[in-house]
């Protein structure tokens, strides 16, 4: 299916808008303890926003990458190494924190730089 | 997705099942169809339907694994194993089998 470029963008921005706000709540919660009821009410938040933000978000944004052919230019390779990289802390954090695993950690500044990472590279895309 | 499957997460396993059932659905598709298609009659309208769509069975596979693998219910081993068989063609359906 075909959709109109605008449409897609307007689709992938607002659900990566929501996408980073479920990190940054589920990195919130990896940064002190956690009672049961705070860690729960953290997975239903994920489950309900934030998976399903990612998955528009990935959805939109390969399609337009499809349509438009981005995968020839290397400032969109980056953006992608970077999403799979925040993909990759989510799917990590609420696995964990799913089975009891979590552990207290820092991890504000790494989301934050992978964050300035994508935006940036969209924004100035080096060497198109 | 995560919505019409509703309530707990009580079968993560058999999510990933599913995901692995669809992304070896989508590459025995391409292999079997959409490449013949396009090189021996000239056609690349299954690839370029059907590309993006094993692309993204590919990746939400891919990320249910891992998701699965970092909540502990699966172990590095086991994990490669089914990440192995994203590759080959089918390979998905019968992985899981080796992993229980």
């Amino acid at each position: 299916m075909i959709l109109p470029y605008s449409l897609l963008k307007i689709a992938h921005i607002v659900a990566v808008m929501i996408w980073v706000a479920g990190m940054f709540r589920l990195v919130e919660a990896f940064s002190r303890e956690l009672s049961t009821d705070e860690a729960e009410a953290t997975l239903d938040f994920d489950k309900a926003w934030t998976v399903p933000a990612m998955a528009l978000a990935w959805t939109a944004g390969f399609t337009m990458a499809w349509q438009a052919r981005w995968w020839q230019h290397s400032w969109f390779l980056g953006k992608i190494a970077l999403a799979v990289a925040i993909s990759a802390l989510h799917g990590a954090l609420a696995g964990r924190l799913r089975r009891g695993r979590h552990t207290q950690k820092t991890l504000h500044p790494l989301l934050l730089t992978a964050i300035l990472g994508v935006v940036s590279l969209v924004i100035l895309k080096p060497g198109f | 997705m995560v919505v019409a499957f509703g309530g707990h997460y009580v079968e993560p396993m058999s999510r990933l099942k599913l995901a692995g059932v669809i992304e070896g659905t989508t590459l025995l598709l391409l292999v079997g169809l959409a490449v013949p298609l396009k090189y021996f009659l000239q056609n690349p309208i299954g690839l370029e339907t059907l590309g993006p769509i094993h692309g993204l069975a590919f990746l939400a596979y891919s990320y249910l694994l891992f998701e699965r693998y970092q909540s502990g219910l699966l172990d590095g081993r086991s994990a490669l194993k089914l990440s192995a068989a994203s590759f080959i063609p089918g390979g998905t359906f019968f992985a899981f089998r080796s992993v229980e």
